[in-house]
């Protein structure tokens, strides 16, 4: 538990964020009359996962010091695929294989553009990202294709237990990478590759292998959140994940994560998704215009991010 | 040979290919008028590409442009409308550009955000205001001088290639005549070693950030004369394409090392693409592969063709560090 860390004067520390989202939680129970129910926390965390999971894999990308901005295409261009596979009639099982992994291709077809040909990663998955997007409209025609096969659609729709399926999808997602970041050479790498490269080199580590990798995860994330987004959907669409990128990316800042120095956690993307999808809820349910909404929440997050960032070099 | 495909001029090289590529494939390319409507339609591009240049040198980037575009472009068109003068619509405008390039400035020089971070949220908020401000309406049919702006000539020449021109020039001699490029150049070089040396990082930061809001400001009146419509998001598309140009065009994104000539050319080989596409008659589908996988192949030829010089001039470094932007 990164976020809450112990001050030296014995109290208990908690990332900014936190608080934001106490104070919003607040805020929007008095706008908002059946906003603190248990109802609606699970629909802020059903319409969450799908950003959770494409922000996890954002912040991969960031820990290390680079960005991924092809996210949102390949987590629509995996919707597409699996709904064009699903109408085939293939089973769902093999359905989500080949998905993820064409997701992982995709990713790691960023890594190589960024590692072993050097363009920088601002471009390289900019230029990626419309390649895919390209693919998907001309295989598409731009339509969107329906993805009604029921077991597929139990994985957004569905619950176990009385929770929602894509609840525990996205949660066991989460638990698996905080297990690789914590206990495995990848979690190790992506921290070197953010701090000291040379260090990482030294120490004998391909770096440019290891870079790919981490395209390469994040790839497939993206390719996961596709999945549980058409499955939400019951349809797929070239260009559903449009934009998404920047959600994912302010998430994982507004988190905590830092962009140059290798800190940061998936644990505070977590919070930062949690908080953005709450603004959006909380915005909605108190009757906020759309309009008004964009600036509010282009407000909020730089005004999040500044305390954060502000806090940090106080200390 | 050796010295003809040289490291400053292989980008002039690639735009002439592009060029006589399209002349042979079609004989519509090379007409008087296809050429100056590409030259228009690069002249908006070409100068909102400035502005980021300048961002870019200092080992910045702004993602706000398209968002202060739009805005600019709109609270340009609800003036004209009020029947407001069209210099009084056209300094208001500028002066939005210019006011939220200065909040990003101070997040960014001030609040020590990192620059992709805190233009984006200026973005949303210019994004937010147009749309509060238009109501998702879009405003069209404003007075001839201002049309003029977007579609009239002088002289023979295009407006907007003049204007386009004329901005070139005033930036070109800025940033590689006066005090205040090298400062530029100096704090994207290294912004700590700036600060020793008597320049005043912050400032220069917050002024870079001011120029390219209002270079967006300038581009959102443009537009909005070139269509003779406003809406909000209508610079949506500049975004990324204007971050293209300028490292198309050889500015490094680690800060430092480029200027206006060679963004000038990155802007130019974008419009040819999309020009080019156009003419050939390549399904407006399958354009946003082909940009992509252009985009890809220009940037990957430039960082390899910066790879070939640093090793010929000796340096142990190789070609990483432009790498890790």
């Amino acid at each position: 538990m990164t976020a809450l860390k112990k001050a030296p004067g014995g109290l208990i520390r908690v990332a900014p964020v936190v608080y934001l989202l106490l104070l919003g939680s607040a805020l929007f129970t008095f706008t908002a009359g059946n906003f603190l129910t248990v109802g609606n926390a699970f629909n802020i965390m059903r319409q969450a996962s799908p950003l959770l999971i494409l922000a996890i894999g954002e912040t991969l990308t960031i820990l290390i010091g680079e960005i991924d901005l092809s996210v949102g295409y390949v987590m629509s261009f995996t919707g597409l695929a699996a709904a064009y596979m699903l109408e085939a009639g293939v089973p769902l099982v093999a359905v989500a294989v080949a998905c993820l992994a064409i997701a992982g291709a995709l990713g790691l077809g960023n890594g190589v553009l960024v590692a072993k040909l050097g363009v920088p990663s601002f471009i390289a998955t900019f230029g990626w990202g419309n390649v895919v997007f390209g693919l998907g409209l001309i295989v598409s025609k731009g339509l969107s294709v329906p993805a009604l096969d029921e077991s597929f659609r139990f994985l957004a729709d569905g619950s176990v237990l009385g929770f929602p399926v894509i609840i525990l999808i996205t949660l066991a997602i989460f638990l698996l990478v905080q297990y690789a970041m914590k206990r495995t050479a990848f979690g190790r790498n992506v921290y070197g590759l953010g701090g000291n490269r040379e260090a990482l080199f030294l120490a004998g580590i391909n770096v440019d292998r290891a870079q790919v990798w981490v395209f390469g995860a994040s790839g497939l994330l993206s390719g996961c959140a596709g999945l549980l987004f058409a499955a939400r959907a019951a349809s797929g669409h070239a260009g559903s994940g449009v934009g998404w990128e920047f959600d994912a990316i302010a998430a994982t800042i507004i988190g905590g994560n830092s962009f140059t120095e290798g800190r940061g956690n998936i644990l505070k993307t977590v919070l930062g998704v949690v908080f953005i999808s709450l603004l959006r809820n909380g915005l909605n349910m108190s009757g906020v215009a759309p309009q008004v909404q964009s600036f509010l929440v282009g407000v909020i997050v730089v005004i999040a991010i500044s305390i954060d960032v502000l806090s940090r070099r106080a200390r | 040979m050796k010295r003809l495909i040289n490291f400053k001029n292989f980008r002039v090289l690639i735009l002439l290919g592009m060029c006589a590529l399209l002349a042979v494939l079609n004989e519509n390319f090379f007409t008087v008028s296809n050429l100056m409507n590409i030259l228009r339609q690069t002249s908006v591009l070409a100068i909102l590409s400035f502005g980021m240049t300048f961002v870019i040198l200092t080992g910045g980037i702004d993602l706000s442009i398209a968002g202060i575009m739009s805005l600019a472009g709109c609270v340009c068109a609800i003036l004209l409308n009020r029947k407001a003068p069209v210099p009084v619509a056209i300094l208001e405008a500028l002066l939005v550009g210019a006011a939220l390039g200065g909040l990003n400035g101070l997040f960014v020089a001030f609040v020590d955000l990192p620059p992709f971070v805190a233009t984006y949220g200026v973005k949303f908020i210019a994004d937010g205001l147009a749309l509060i401000l238009m109501g998702g309406s879009i405003l069209y049919g404003f007075p001839a001088s201002f049309k003029a702006l977007g579609v009239g000539f002088a002289a023979g020449i295009p407006m907007l290639v003049i204007l386009s021109v004329a901005a070139a020039l005033i930036f070109y001699v800025v940033l590689s005549k006066l005090k205040f490029g090298k400062q530029v150049y100096c704090v994207g070089a290294n912004p700590v070693a700036s600060f020793y040396s008597g320049i005043r990082p912050k400032r220069i930061l917050v002024a870079v950030y001011v120029i390219c809001g209002i270079c967006a400001g300038v581009a959102g009146i443009l537009q909005t004369a070139r269509m003779n419509a406003a809406q909000a998001g209508m610079g949506d598309s500049f975004q990324m394409l204007a971050i293209t140009s300028v490292v198309i065009g050889g500015t490094s994104m680690a800060g430092g090392e480029g200027g206006i000539p060679g963004t000038i050319v990155g802007a130019l080989i974008l419009t040819l693409i999309v020009n080019g596409m156009n003419l050939l008659g390549i399904p407006s589908l399958a354009q946003s592969l082909i940009t992509g996988l252009v985009i890809i192949l220009a940037v990957m030829l430039d960082v390899q063709m910066k790879k070939v010089k640093v090793a010929a001039s000796g340096s142990p470094r190789g070609g990483r560090t432009a790498a890790k932007a």
